[in-house]
């Protein structure tokens, strides 16, 4: 059943694509007919540059299982030299992650050009590929630590939909 | 050796008598017994008389960044006394253009013995002022702190990622929000904070221990480019979270890759606000034919 499950897993995976390259590489690949997984969901965005950090934090929050950010080589930037800045926060982002735990295959970072539809095919497949060697995200924390705790103290005040919460004071009922 | 206590208070009770004399300014930040409590408080002092009537210490109890004081009142001209962290902040305050070098007096420790409890001073690398108009005590030699990047140890640097993930969880279940981390950090500064934020909401409501984790991700993700490593988020801290690694982890990265330290320099732009063009890609995804 297990394994079964496994073969199955197909991830869910949040691409933020430059507007001016990834963006349209994605569009020459779909009209070359060149096929490519459908896991990924894109997002365009100005420019890598106007990735916040804390937006990839949250997708992951979120329940992405991954996360592909595709923005133009460097150099080839159309604001100049927004993916310079780009890619330092990248780094120090996935410094972040990876030491707390997220697996690096989870973090994706690439450059795409307009005219490169068949590199960015390739690109979706090897990150499909990457993301579910890993399984599906279980979130930021530890499950069975956080069970363990949970057993304890419960969670009164969860807002999570279908979550029955917690201790409940008898006085209350 | 670093000095003592007892000597960087007595030069200190000095210095700062010649600074009254020499200097026009409207306050002083310094550290002082508190009036009731007995422990080590930050003051401000505005006149001399008030200066006679508190002895002005330096302990090992001294864990307040006094740098952080500095930012209520950027329009008048300040004296602090500043431990090394501090003058460090007050380096990257300056460069940031937070506040004006002309209405600063700093007061600046040398060879600073370091605070009780404080993880950080373990892995101090500047235990002498960056910048200050003042020293008390001796300098010590560079060579007793400075540290090469080969030999940098940190806490949970040998650790295995499962048990960093394991160790986090556990430590961030028991954070409450209070932000006292973000509210102690002498480097958060922004007037509209993002904890804070309700367009676009980046933490929601509620008491999902996961959106604690979150907070902490998203305060570290800050930190890069600016965190002094003073620690002063985990002396604040009333949980005794142990949040410190996270952004030593970085400080240490950022020193790795970009060879860049904030706060050493006052004319330095800050990590993200600059970029070279042979920056390193660790780890980014390559195709064949690249």
């Amino acid at each position: 059943m297990a394994a079964n499950e496994k073969e199955e897993f197909e991830p869910k995976i949040i691409a933020y694509l430059c507007n001016w390259c990834s963006y349209a590489a994605a569009d020459l690949a779909g009209s070359s007919r060149l096929q490519y997984p459908t896991n990924i969901r894109a997002v365009r965005i100005p420019c890598t540059g106007r990735l916040n950090p804390l937006m990839i934090i949250k997708t992951l929050k979120k329940g992405a299982d991954g996360i592909l950010v595709s923005g133009c080589h460097p150099g080839d930037c159309h604001y100049i030299d927004g993916n310079y800045y780009a890619r330092r926060r990248f780094i120090m982002l996935k410094e972040l992650l990876e030491y707390s735990g997220v697996e690096s295959e989870r973090l994706n970072f690439t450059w795409c050009s307009a005219a490169e539809g068949r590199r960015f095919a390739n690109v979706v497949t090897q990150v499909v590929d990457r993301v579910k060697s890993v399984g599906p995200w279980e979130g930021y924390l530890d499950q069975e630590s956080i069970k363990k705790l949970e057993q304890e103290t419960g969670n009164p005040g969860s807002t999570i939909v279908g979550s029955e919460g917690g201790v409940v004071d008898e006085q209350f009922l | 050796m670093n000095n003592s206590y007892k000597e960087i208070t007595e030069d200190l009770q000095k210095t700062v008598e010649l600074v009254f004399k020499e200097e026009e300014f409207e306050q002083l930040l310094a550290y002082s017994f508190g009036e009731f409590s007995g422990l080590i408080e930050p003051v401000i002092i505005k006149e001399k008389r008030d200066f006679e009537s508190k002895k002005i210490v330096f302990t090992e109890d001294a864990y307040p960044m006094l740098s952080k004081y500095l930012l209520k009142n950027r329009d008048i001209r300040q004296a602090v006394v500043a431990k090394p962290c501090d003058t460090r902040a007050i380096a990257f305050y300056i460069s940031e253009n937070i506040i004006d070098r002309d209405n600063l007096i700093i007061i600046g420790i040398n060879g600073c013995p370091g605070i009780k409890e404080n993880t950080a001073c373990d892995e101090c690398d500047t235990k002498n002022p960056v910048i200050a108009d003042y020293f008390v005590g001796e300098p010590l030699d560079e060579s007793e702190f400075a540290k090469e990047i080969e030999e940098i140890e940190y806490l949970l640097s040998d650790e295995t990622a499962e048990k960093r993930k394991k160790h986090y969880s556990e430590e961030f279940s028991r954070c409450t929000q209070c932000y006292a981390c973000r509210d102690a950090c002498p480097v958060c500064y922004c007037d509209h904070c993002f904890v804070e934020s309700n367009q676009p909401i980046w933490l929601e409501d509620g008491s999902d221990p996961e959106e604690d984790m979150v907070f902490h991700l998203m305060r570290t993700m800050h930190m890069p480019g600016r965190c002094v490593n003073c620690g002063a988020c985990e002396m604040a801290c009333p949980e005794g979270i142990e949040m410190r690694s996270l952004t030593s982890h970085l400080y240490h990265q950022a020193r790795r890759y970009f060879d860049y330290r904030p706060g050493l320099k006052i004319d330095q732009l800050s990590l993200f606000s600059d970029y070279n063009e042979e920056d390193p890609e660790p780890g980014f995804l390559q195709q064949e034919g690249d």
